[in-house]
């Protein structure tokens, strides 16, 4: 269980600011949802928390421990982007022992179980449907361990039932391991569904 | 971080590998030189190796560009505006050509032309003894040669028709069709010559400038076609090549090393302007592509006409390479295995086909092995800078590793041999300078090929990997290298492919030596007079697999290349 806090986060590119002075905090095991309209920066802020964006000014810290200069693979931060990102080049199995720091097995047949995909572990990644696809990315996402887990709309290309099913078993996923989460979108629905708190984006703390 | 000093070590291994020997080789020669810079450039021509080269590369050149275009453009149009069937299959047989090792096209086009037994003497053609009708046309006293000027031309041709074709046919193939309609409605393309005006040419100007262009640096630079089917003629690539052995030696040879000054920076500024002019034409052709790709749907079933153009044309496009296999398996008038079991033959004392193929099997996989790190390094490098932002240094970097394109591989050669070997000889063993030329000659388009790759792949992937904690290099090793495996796969085949039929580098380093590579022995093979019968079959053996190496390398890029890379060539 892990407490995020984000604190006076400012991004710019060359000498344009393109996100300025965000500030928020989400308690441990708790799950936030971020609103705001495509294109507002929702996007580039997670990628500044997860460490994948260099930030100009500002903090991030997991507990308390500042991380905002610890390197995105260091970080202990999770994403899970909008589309799967699945390696094409290895199976299901081997997807999700990317996020295995020593290889275990049983944790892998665990992991399938809980996201509902027992027996897919020999199939290729291309034989997936988009929800399963998905699946896969947060199974291996909470496979590495995060300390806090980031999603970004990764329901957006998905249909509605699906949407709805999907995301109520990754909450209650979730809720099983007590992950923190900040989920990004623009469905105001699915942040009820998905969330604890819910924020505007451009309701965040300005200073 | 420390990966990346790797990379950007790499990178100035690979820029160096061609700057270095250049550098040092032109301070030697302006030191032994009894001449300016200035004074060698005007002096030029007052060899007889040199005399009128500069004329004849670039009538040779600009006549060569132009006859290839007249004759690819109406097969590109044939090929895209029509159905075929196994279009893929017919497409790599008419841009094979282009792939082969230039010693296996000129040893394909003298059997052609062969006067005695070659196909063109039975329906009455003598382009090399110039009797009969050429005979009459050279009479007339128009050429002093006008066989051999035909038989190179049509060499010329035949190797460079691919290149018209890989960037003409993609642009009329895909040509959205209803653009074409909506033009047949409005003024400016009611006739012919409006659409012509107003859609064909601006569509096409571009691929057939950058054709022209380099079609016109290949001809210009011809070497050891020019040699084979034209020895009385010297293009300034041949020049380089013929007087480089006595170049940059102090208190020797001081009018050769003149020469070389001069036609190095003669050829170097036409190949610079061509270079350039190339780069302007494909940034133009950018502009182009959101025209096509869209509907294409007027494609008709080809007549009877259409088709015997296009039969006739892929006949032309093998009837070399199958010349060559035939005639190696020919003493005189009889067929015979002699000329491959003489393969292990040294005929007079020199090197054999086999020793050659062994040799230039030693040079691919060196060249292969250390060029694939260098090509990644550098291609990574390139990519991060783009990545990062850093455009500006990163078109430096990409333009500095592509500089040897710009440069004949005569001019390697004689860099390597005047700035390298002859500065430091004890450095230097001679028979590992050529593995140098085959780098600095093949890694310009390995890391192309690699770059290509990284640039099409998601950097989700990467990121991915880096929020699940992989570091650094277990992302490269489990992520980027397995996706990026197709590129790697292909920039391993064209580095062997190059080296394998490398000439002109090899040519200036290694000929005499016991070290030479294959094309140099079949080279030396087909130009020694000699009355032993297997001489040449040998040859045409070795030109057999050389040919057939080639064409395996070329399937297998074509395999793995995916549907829209073109490697950026």
């Amino acid at each position: 269980m892990t407490e995020i806090q984000v604190k006076n986060i400012m991004l710019k590119h060359g000498s344009k600011v393109i996100l300025e002075c965000c500030s928020f905090d989400v308690k441990s095991g708790d799950r936030m949802a971020l609103l705001g309209p495509s294109g507002c920066g929702k996007t580039t802020l997670l990628r500044a928390i997860a460490g994948l964006h260099g930030i100009s000014s500002g903090t991030v810290s997991l507990d308390s421990d500042d991380v905002t200069e610890i390197p995105a693979e260091k970080r202990g931060i999770g994403l899970i982007f909008q589309r799967p990102l699945l390696m094409p080049h290895l199976d299901v199995w081997g997807n999700l022992r990317l996020g295995q720091k020593r290889y275990n097995e049983e944790e892998i047949r665990i992991m399938l179980d809980l996201i509902g995909l027992n027996g897919f572990g020999s199939r290729k990644v291309d034989q997936l449907s988009g929800g399963e696809s998905q699946r896969i990315a947060v199974g291996r996402a909470l496979l590495a361990k995060p300390r806090v887990l980031l999603l970004d709309e990764p329901f957006s290309n998905l249909d509605s039932s699906l949407r709805i099913r999907l995301s109520k078993d990754i909450v209650q996923i979730l809720e099983s391991r007590n992950t923190t989460a900040i989920l990004v979108t623009h469905d105001g629905d699915e942040a009820e569904r998905f969330s604890h708190i819910s924020m505007n984006f451009e309701d965040l703390e300005k200073k | 971080m420390r990966i990346n000093y790797w990379y950007s070590l790499a990178t100035i291994i690979q820029c160096s590998l061609l700057i270095i020997p250049l550098s040092l080789g032109l301070m030697k020669i302006v030191n032994v030189a009894d001449e300016s810079i200035f004074e060698a450039i005007l002096n030029f021509d007052e060899h007889p190796f040199t005399q009128d080269a500069l004329l004849f590369s670039l009538g040779i050149g600009i006549s060569s560009a132009c006859l290839t275009l007249v004759v690819g453009l109406p097969i590109a149009w044939i090929l895209a505006r029509y159905k075929w069937p196994k279009i893929k299959l017919i497409r790599a047989v008419l841009t094979m050509p282009f792939v082969m090792p230039s010693i296996v096209v000129a040893v394909g086009f003298l059997s052609l032309i062969d006067p005695d037994n070659g196909p063109l003497a039975y329906i009455g053609i003598d382009l090399r003894r110039e009797t009969g009708i050429i005979g009459t046309v050279r009479d007339l006293g128009i050429y002093e040669h006008p066989g051999h000027l035909i038989a190179l031309l049509i060499a010329h041709i035949w190797f460079n028709l691919a290149l018209v074709i890989r960037l003409s046919e993609p642009s009329l193939r895909d040509l959205d069709s209803d653009r074409i309609d909506q033009l047949r409605v409005l003024p400016g393309g009611r006739s012919r010559i409006g659409r012509l005006r107003n859609l064909w040419w601006p569509l096409l100007r571009p691929a057939i400038g950058a054709s022209f262009l380099l079609t016109f640096v290949q001809c210009f630079s011809s070497f050891v076609l020019v040699r084979q089917l034209m020895p009385e003629s010297f293009t300034i690539e041949r020049s380089l090549a013929e007087l480089g052995g006595a170049a940059g030696i102090s208190g020797y040879g001081a009018p050769d090393s003149s020469m070389v000054l001069g036609g190095s920076i003669l050829q170097l500024s036409v190949m610079i302007f061509a270079m350039l002019s190339l780069s302007l034409t494909q940034s133009r052709q950018r502009t182009v592509e959101p025209m096509t790709r869209m509907n294409n749907h007027d494609h008709k079933s080809p007549n009877s006409f259409v088709i015997l153009i296009l039969g006739l044309f892929i006949i032309f496009s093998v009837l070399p390479l199958i010349l060559v296999i035939l005639g190696s398996f020919q003493i005189q008038e009889s067929w015979s295995l002699a000329g491959w079991e003489a393969m292990e033959e040294r005929f007079q004392g020199g090197t054999s086909i086999f020793d050659g193929i062994q040799t230039s099997i030693f040079y691919s996989l060196i060249a292969v092995l250390l060029g694939l790190p260098l090509s990644w390094g550098a291609a990574s490098t390139i990519d991060n800078l783009e990545r990062s932002g850093k455009e500006k240094t990163a078109v430096v970097v990409d333009t500095m590793t592509l500089l040897p394109l710009g440069v004949s591989a005569a001019i390697v050669g004689l860099g390597l041999l005047v700035g390298v070997q002859k500065t430091i000889p004890t450095l230097f063993a001679s028979s590992w300078l050529p593995v140098w030329g085959h780098l600095v000659i093949a890694t310009p388009f390995s890391i192309r090929v690699i770059l290509s790759g990284m640039r099409r792949l998601d950097p989700g992937y990467m990121e991915t990997g880096a929020t699940l904690g992989l570091k650094k290099r277990d992302r490269i090793l489990r992520i980027q290298l397995p996706l990026l495996r197709g590129s790697i796969v292909v920039a391993s085949a064209l580095i062997i492919a190059i080296s394998l039929g490398e000439f002109g580098a090899s040519w200036v380093l290694l000929r005499g030596t016991e070290s030479m590579t294959l094309p140099l022995v079949i080279d030396a093979q087909m130009t020694r007079p000699s009355f032993d019968p297997t001489i040449r079959p040998s040859a045409l053996a070795g030109s057999t697999v050389l040919m057939i190496v080639t064409l395996v390398l070329f399937l297998t890029v074509e395999r793995w290349r995916d549907e829209g890379d073109d490697g950026g060539f």
